[in-house]
């Protein structure tokens, strides 16, 4: 996939995860995904439920669970995860590349205080002594914006509230000083008031220490004013790659048009009541019946025949702008 | 001073004074009280859309029980038409039972997992008492339940599938099916669209606008989310430590918020919507 | 702290209710310990009534109770009819037979449940974890007597294990050392089946609860963070399995005196049940309370010590949570 000429240190080519449940059909949550990261780049993944956007965080790192089958290469600074062996993939999980899952309150061990579990992460990667760790937690405490670190450390997640549990999840992803954090839908569990705060965080961790960061959201607003980038997921493929800007302003496939749309009719100040959103009309498509065709076709309102019989190839109506709809191309 | 539209259509539910306190403790433990209520007032005009905006923890899910009388008020008065159904009990709560509804956030929590589709929307059915629906057949209740199922917009073929088939929003719709079963006039919906897609909510809150229209459905809608809930309210009743801090119709509160909770909540809802328009060149 | 008073409050209160029941049942129960004598001729009616009023039988109900309560408070339990001699020494050497083996039972049983119930729950669907599980689920459903009896009959011919009873006929005679092993060849029998029994239940609640922590989110979030597999499955899976299995712990205390009735009496092991049995049949007042009691106080005493070891190891019982509405 051509993208700009900037170095990327992590390098997907051809991603393909197959889950194989018991007495299931497969699954086939990611299908040739290919995206590449540059360092301190923030990439954004939208997509809805379903489109393998959490399948490709976990993959990242090796997390799929046990009866997945992961096909393709993720390069990282020159070496394949899907073939490093697992020691290898220790280190390098959590200090280099930094996973961090969608509800901070079952993210975190119900048994452990908050500053510990900041601590495992740094036990896991350097030879700090007692001392030496727990003055990095409460730094680490303070730079996620809290004021009486002491309290938070001492603290047990069910005694904390999930805007807080977010933030400690936050510290236990930076504080090896990773070169990239992975945030799988940091902000969908919280109020609408907190949001902007976490995202505020993420951008002055960006800022600070130059972390690039791949943002996944089913909510196009997140990413105006933070992602550079933003590759469109939709039932296990990409279907299209673009800069932030052009994304929102000139979005190409019909499901990221369909997208903006409703993203820009859903901000406040536009409302009136009683008017209908403009909804995309369907169900997303099931990942164990994918169709021939695009993915996308039967909620489409521009569909034409061709697109149920062939899955479109992608075309490039501009350079590095891959998009995958018959409407550019044959 | 509560505004509310006065037009033809008298308030079908008038909440006034409405506390709960929650002691948690025992004769062993210190007991501690929990104002989750402290002093709730709101009314809604029959057909219309009150929503019931505030933080997480300022009492919005207490003031929903207390409506749908799954907890009783400690004090106040919840006015269904002119009867307080604060203080009833039993037997003379029960035909208002079917009147009002709820739907609840989590649908997958909210449901039983060994049920069909079909199990959970027969279920109020088979349940009320009231003479409405007592005698149906179970013919008559399949059928019904058929028709609620092409109302939400769920083919009727899957009657018969297990709810874990269903994905997060199909559920929703099926709780929503659920709660029409015994037409009541009010819907009192719990951070019903809150966890859903953005793409899954606005379908979702299209439904509400049609069944509200096809029924002359009441909403008691209660959200964190002012930009969502914009669109679907007439009137706004923003609820912080348990009480109602301002009240009034949608685009006064948008526009020109009073109180700092208020100003707080469009603070936010704001912010994302000039992070869009600034990356999407409109203003 | 006032968790633990409050524990400790509440199995005092329990002590107290279950003496209370204890009496009222056995008041209730037909018969009584002079119903063989009186059949028999050439015992008076005066002598009986005599041995009535000796041992107090003849009071009414709550004065017998209040009289027993006063004496259980200075460790008294009263008199053994048919034993003749006073219930608490009677009952305390019976039991410290009884907890010789149920302790080494206990101690055995978990040390190999805790690791092998981790252990297949790590390498869930292996040939270890299925041959456990088939195991467990056959000697789950056959009765506890049956496998005594069954394990009886193999010892009696493989004449490894003594059989019968704590001590063999000449254990007066033989050396310090060669009593030891005189015990401890009589105590393994009783403890094996004991432990083949008990095993086969606790396993599975470990494996389960294990099995249920590995498939945590947070465990997948530590997993992700790089922790390597010895310093997440002690650190990160086992404090948290702890907690159901701590309760199950402190139901296996609980039946430290009450759970090995069935083997004792099989193998002939001097101990509390077989004691109590037959002072049941019997009617042997004072002797049948005076076992319940014991029983009661290590039920009250054991899941006592499980609260308390919970509230030491789990931070959720320890603290508050945040408020939430």
């Amino acid at each position: 996939m051509a993208e700009n000429s900037r170095e990327k240190f992590l390098e997907v080519r051809d991603l393909t995860v197959t889950y194989f449940p018991e007495g299931g059909r497969p699954i086939h949550a990611l299908d040739g995904v290919s995206i590449g990261i540059g360092a301190g780049e923030v990439v954004g993944i939208l997509g809805e439920s379903g489109c393998g956007k959490s399948t490709l965080a976990n993959a990242l790192v090796r997390l799929s669970p046990s009866h997945a089958k992961i096909e393709g290469m993720i390069s990282f600074r020159g070496r394949d995860l899907l073939t490093l062996p697992v020691p290898e993939l220790r280190a390098i999980r959590g200090r280099d590349i930094s996973l961090m899952g969608q509800d901070p309150a079952l993210g975190l061990n119900p048994v452990m205080k908050a500053g510990t579990q900041i601590e495992e992460v740094l036990r896991a990667h350097f030879p700090f002594d007692r001392k030496q760790r727990r003055v990095r937690a409460m730094e680490l405490l303070g730079e996620v914006g809290f004021d009486n670190p002491a309290e938070i450390y001492s603290a047990y997640p069910h005694q904390l509230s999930g805007g807080q549990r977010q933030r400690i999840a936050i510290a236990q992803a930076l504080s090896c000083r990773p070169a990239l954090l992975i945030a799988d839908e940091p902000i969908s569990k919280l109020d609408a008031t907190l949001q902007a705060g976490i995202v505020e965080l993420l951008k002055r961790i960006r800022r600070q220490n130059q972390t690039a960061i791949l943002l996944i959201s089913h909510d196009p607003s997140v990413f105006a004013g933070f992602a550079n980038r933003i590759a469109v997921m939709y039932a296990g493929r990409v279907v299209e790659l673009g800069t932030t800007f052009q994304i929102f302003q000139q979005p190409l496939h019909p499901y990221t048009q369909a997208l903006v749309r409703l993203a820009s009719a859903s901000v406040i100040t536009d409302a009136k009541p009683r008017i209908k959103f403009p909804a995309i009309e369907g169900e997303s498509a099931r990942p164990d019946q994918i169709a021939a065709g695009c993915r996308f076709e039967t909620r489409c309102p521009e569909r034409m025949d061709i697109c149920s019989h062939r899955y479109p190839q992608e075309f490039f109506p501009e350079p590095s702008r891959p998009v995958n709809c018959f409407k550019y191309g044959e | 001073m509560i505004t509310t539209d006065r037009g033809a259509t008298e308030s079908f539910l008038f909440v006034k004074g409405l506390c709960k306190k929650y002691v948690r403790g025992s004769f062993w433990r210190k007991r501690v009280a929990i104002d989750a209520a402290a002093g709730v007032d709101f009314e809604i005009a029959a057909g219309r859309t009150l929503a019931l905006v505030g933080e997480s923890g300022s009492g919005k899910s207490t003031v929903a029980r207390c409506v749908t009388r799954l907890e009783k008020p400690d004090s106040g008065q919840v006015l269904i038409g002119e009867t307080d159904i604060a203080d009833l009990d039993g037997r003379e709560l029960a035909p208002f039972r079917s009147r009002i509804q709820m739907v609840f956030q989590d649908a997958v929590t909210s449901m039983n997992p060994s049920f069909s589709a079909q199990e959970v929307i027969e279920e109020p059915l088979l349940l009320d008492s009231t003479a409405g629906r007592a005698n149906l057949t179970r013919k008559n209740r399949s059928e019904l339940a058929a028709a609620l199922m092409e109302e939400v917009k769920l083919s009727p073929d899957w009657l018969r599938r297990s709810i874990l088939h269903f994905s997060g929003g199909q559920r929703q719709r099926l709780a929503l099916a659920r709660a029409l079963a015994l037409r009541p006039q009010l819907l009192v919906l719990d951070e019903a669209l809150s966890g859903l897609d953005l793409s899954t909510q606005a379908q979702i809150a299209n439904l509400l606008l049609d069944l509200q229209a096809a029924h002359g459905l009441t909403y008691l809608l209660i959200s964190h989310d002012l930009a969502l809930v914009a669109r679907l309210a007439d009137t706004i009743a923003v609820i912080s430590a348990g009480k109602t801090v301002e009240v009034g119709p949608t685009q006064q509160i948008i526009s020109s918020p009073r109180v700092a909770a208020t100003q707080q909540l469009v603070a936010s809802a704001e912010a994302s919507a000039s992070n869009l328009a600034a990356i999407m060149g409109t203003t | 702290m006032r968790y633990v008073g409050r524990r400790l409050l509440r199995a005092v209160l329990l002590l107290i209710g279950v003496s209370a029941l204890c009496f009222l049942f056995t008041e209730m129960a037909p018969g009584s310990f002079f119903d063989e004598m009186r059949l028999n001729p050439q015992i008076s009616p005066e002598t009986i009534a005599a041995l009535r009023s000796r041992y107090g039988l003849d009071q009414p109900i709550a004065v017998r109770y209040e009289r027993w309560i006063k004496a259980a408070l200075h460790a008294d339990l009263g008199y053994s009819i048919a034993y003749n001699t006073p219930v608490a020494p009677l009952l305390w050497s019976r039991a410290k037979n009884t907890l010789l083996l149920s302790s080494t039972a206990l101690l055995l049983t978990w040390i190999i449940s805790v690791p092998l119930g981790v252990w297949t729950a790590e390498k869930r669907d292996g040939p270890l974890d299925n041959l456990v599980t088939i195991a467990s689920s056959f000697l789950t459903s056959i009765p506890e007597l049956v496998i005594a009896v069954a394990l009886l009959a193999v010892a009696v011919r493989w004449h490894f294990f003594r059989v019968g009873g704590m001590t063999s006929a000449d254990f007066e005679d033989l050396s310090a050392l060669a009593q030891l092993r005189d015990v401890l060849l009589h105590l393994a029998l009783p403890t094996l089946i004991l432990v083949i029994c008990e095993t086969a239940v606790i396993v599975r609640h470990v494996r389960a609860s294990v099995l249920e922590v590995l498939q945590a989110p947070y465990v997948q979030a530590a997993r992700g963070y790089g922790a390597g597999r010895s310093r997440l499955l002690f650190r990160h899976v086992l404090p948290v399995a702890a907690n159901p299995a701590i309760s199950l712990f402190g139901f296996s205390l609980a039946g430290l005196i009450s759970g090995s009735l069935v083997v004792e009496v099989v193998c002939g092991w001097p101990g509390l049940g077989p004691l109590i049995l037959e002072a049941t049949l019997a009617r042997d007042l004072y002797l049948v309370i005076g076992g319940i009691m014991l029983s009661a106080l290590f039920m009250v005493g054991g899941n006592f010590a499980a609260d308390l070891l919970l509230f030491v190891s789990d931070p959720r019982i320890r603290t508050e949570p945040a408020d939430a509405t």
